[in-house]
């Protein structure tokens, strides 16, 4: 891989793991955009998910690449008014984690499915990544901003996991992203178990 | 269309002028901005107007701002008079749109700029309602349409510079696609926060 790439997944990865300085943290951000950009980045169980959208998307291609991330916010937005409704639905931690294991497995054996059968499988855990996020959303200060906060918030972490899958371009790139497969199935075994929260 | 927009200046002239001054002028300035700003609606609304816009050609562009600016004209007498409430209409025309340049298949262009006027017309009404309605004076709306103005041109040539590179890098092409997505996205939030009686 060129200088060039390897520089834009670095600079990628250090933007997504950056928190931000604010000079200014009063009221007007509390329950506002901040809070919704930082609330699936905060959380290690979505954070593991969405990265492995992005790792997985880079892993099928075009046109997986870019629909996942797509399909993703969207069913993730259906969710999300599930949750504002407070529509019962199955455990949502547990669906969670149970996305995080099933997306890491796949990064790690490379499985290459059909794109309408990717974006079902990438769809049904967004409804539950949704559904924890819309719980949240009545209580935002800002609720609106808080929304498009956490949409954006999630596309770049899918950004990112698309970023970091520019690593398999550099010798035994492929083993270090199926490694990070490996260690988001197992993060994914720590949420469900409660060894991690 | 110099007609139309003339009208709807005057008419809109005859409206804004008789609400009181409580601000000084830099303060109402500021108030003009914020409402652009702090109000997600009419900024998704404005992001995905300009998204589309980049898809045309000049000549169509340039009629697309102005059947949006049009009906922003036309949206604040509407206000004054009726004072209805079109957040969910603001938040439909959003999806629409937003899903239209997601998937890349658009109606007719004139379909297209009927909605843009529409959408002008929605903005209009979402920032008077309310706390900010007795504060409302001619800075205000002039900052506030060169705020949207600014948002609207801003998406519109952000997303004419990604395609025009994007016959180098094909990944940018998807960008406005993915963009408009989440705007979609974004709207269903909002709006089923607005229908759940949160709002």
């Amino acid at each position: 891989m060129s200088p060039p790439k390897v520089l834009t997944a670095l600079v990628l990865l250090t933007l997504a793991s950056a928190l931000p300085a604010l000079a200014h943290s009063g009221q007007v951000t509390a329950g506002g955009f901040i809070s919704g950009f930082t609330h699936p980045i905060q959380g290690w169980d979505h954070v593991a998910a969405m990265v492995a959208v992005g790792i997985w998307g880079a892993y099928l291609g075009q046109p997986s690449i870019w629909t996942l991330p797509i399909v993703f916010p969207t069913i993730m937005a259906f969710g999300a008014a599930l949750g504002v409704a407070d529509v019962p639905v199955p455990p949502v931690e547990m669906m969670i984690a149970l996305s995080g294991i099933v997306l890491g497995l796949l990064i790690v054996f490379a499985v290459r499915l059909p794109v309408a059968a990717a974006a079902v499988i990438v769809g049904v855990f967004a409804i539950f990544h949704g559904y924890a996020h819309g719980q949240e959303l009545p209580n935002a200060v800002s609720p609106g901003i808080y929304a498009v906060g956490f949409v954006v918030g999630t596309g770049f972490l899918h950004a990112a996991g698309i970023g970091f899958s520019l690593v398999r371009g550099i010798r035994f790139g492929d083993y270090i992203v199926r490694s990070v497969g490996a260690v988001i199935c197992l993060a994914g075994f720590g949420f469900l178990t409660g060894v991690l929260s | 269309m110099r007609t139309s927009l003339m009208a709807a200046a005057i008419w809109t002239g005859s409206a804004v002028a008789v609400f009181a001054d409580h601000f000084g002028p830099l303060k109402q300035i500021k108030l003009g901005a914020k409402l652009v700003v702090y109000n997600p609606e009419i900024l998704l609304i404005a992001a995905v107007s300009g998204l589309l816009i980049s898809y045309w050609s000049r000549r169509d562009a340039v009629i697309g701002f102005a059947a949006f600016f049009t009906g922003v004209l036309l949206g604040f007498p509407f206000d004054y008079i009726w004072q209805v409430d079109v957040v969910w209409l603001c938040l439909l025309l959003t999806m629409c749109i937003g899903a239209m340049a997601a998937l890349q298949l658009f109606p007719p262009l004139c379909v297209l700029q009927g909605c843009l006027g529409l959408a002008g017309m929605c903005c209009a009404p979402l920032v008077l309602l309310g706390r900010y309605f007795s504060q409302t004076t001619v800075l205000v709306v002039g900052n506030f349409l060169l705020t949207l103005f600014l948002v609207i041109f801003g998406a519109f040539v952000v997303c004419a510079v990604i395609g025009r590179y994007s016959k180098q890098h094909w990944w940018l092409s998807v960008v406005p696609r993915v963009l408009a997505s989440w705007a979609v996205a974004a709207s269903i939030i909002i709006l089923s926060f607005q229908l759940s009686g949160h709002g």
